[in-house]
């Protein structure tokens, strides 16, 4: 695990990380997913898959050592983890190539777990509530997926 | 009436007030609170999440069943009940009253609400 995964430099998050256990599903996989909780529960699904990003998001977090850059590290968690192939985390907005919830048949934008795992990273580095939406998606025919970054407060 | 901004939805909700409404919203129907009128002991994000659950399972049945869009959801319950109402191509109402509470005035309302979205 420690070969692919970031693992930070505290005994216990060593140990801890250690008793974890992962599961891989293939993106042609979430987008079954993705297809059958849309027609059961129509965009409601939406929403659903955000608050899955949050909690995944927040998992993330708690990985990330105290004092570390926490974009510069979260973003090496969510590649690690399968999400993207690249993400940079700019003063509004994240850049995202290669989400794996992208869906080329799809006519709307998909990456809606990835979006509640971005309004974590935010909402932790910034120490702000953020409203955070997907603007571009691959899904839609553009090179990358954008998502701005609306800081609230608190 | 024309929906543009959060203050109109605020307004929207002040006039859904009345004895025997214990509180309402807006929401969007991927689950977001657009707009909130709710008793504090209420979890807006659940109870927004939950309806509109609610609200796209009902679309889909109805598709299904080739029956339309569903303009009104209620859910009668021991202590009260829940209208939903499929106000916009993207928003819905939700209301919670007393349980002997009388909805036929509440009705009329939200289809008035329907139309000023409809409008916007």
């Amino acid at each position: 695990m420690t070969d692919n995964y970031y693992v930070p430099n505290a005994t216990n998050k060593i140990n801890e990380m250690s008793k974890m256990k992962f599961v891989k599903l293939s993106d042609k996989e979430l987008k079954e997913i993705a297809t059958f909780y849309q027609g059961v529960m129509a965009t409601a699904y939406e929403g659903l898959f955000y608050r899955e990003g949050r909690v995944i998001g927040d998992g993330i977090l708690e990985m990330i050592p105290r004092d570390s850059d926490i974009l510069e590290k979260a973003a090496k968690l969510i590649k690690a983890r399968g999400w993207v192939d690249e993400v940079s985390f700019e003063e509004d907005k994240a850049i995202v190539k290669g989400s794996i919830e992208v869906n080329e048949e799809s006519a709307a934008h998909t990456c809606h777990r990835l979006c509640g795992i971005i309004a974590s990273v935010y909402e932790k580095a910034e120490g702000s509530i953020v409203d955070v939406k997907e603007t571009r998606c691959e899904s839609l025919g553009d090179d990358h997926c954008e998502f701005d970054v609306d800081k609230r407060g608190f | 009436m024309v929906i543009t901004i959060a203050e109109d939805m605020e307004n929207i909700l002040e006039s859904l007030r009345e004895d025997g409404v214990l509180g309402s919203a807006i929401i969007s129907k991927n689950g977001n609170i657009l707009s909130s009128d709710l008793q504090s002991n209420v979890r807006e994000e659940t109870f927004a999440i939950m309806m509109a659950t609610i609200l796209g399972a009902t679309q889909t049945v109805n598709s299904d069943l080739s029956m339309g869009s569903s303009s009104f959801i209620v859910i009668y319950s021991q202590k009260g009940k829940i209208i939903v109402a499929n106000i916009g191509e993207k928003e819905f109402v939700a209301v919670i009253t007393e349980r002997n509470y009388n909805t036929t005035g509440l009705f009329g309302k939200l289809e008035n609400i329907t139309q000023s979205f409809r409008d916007s």
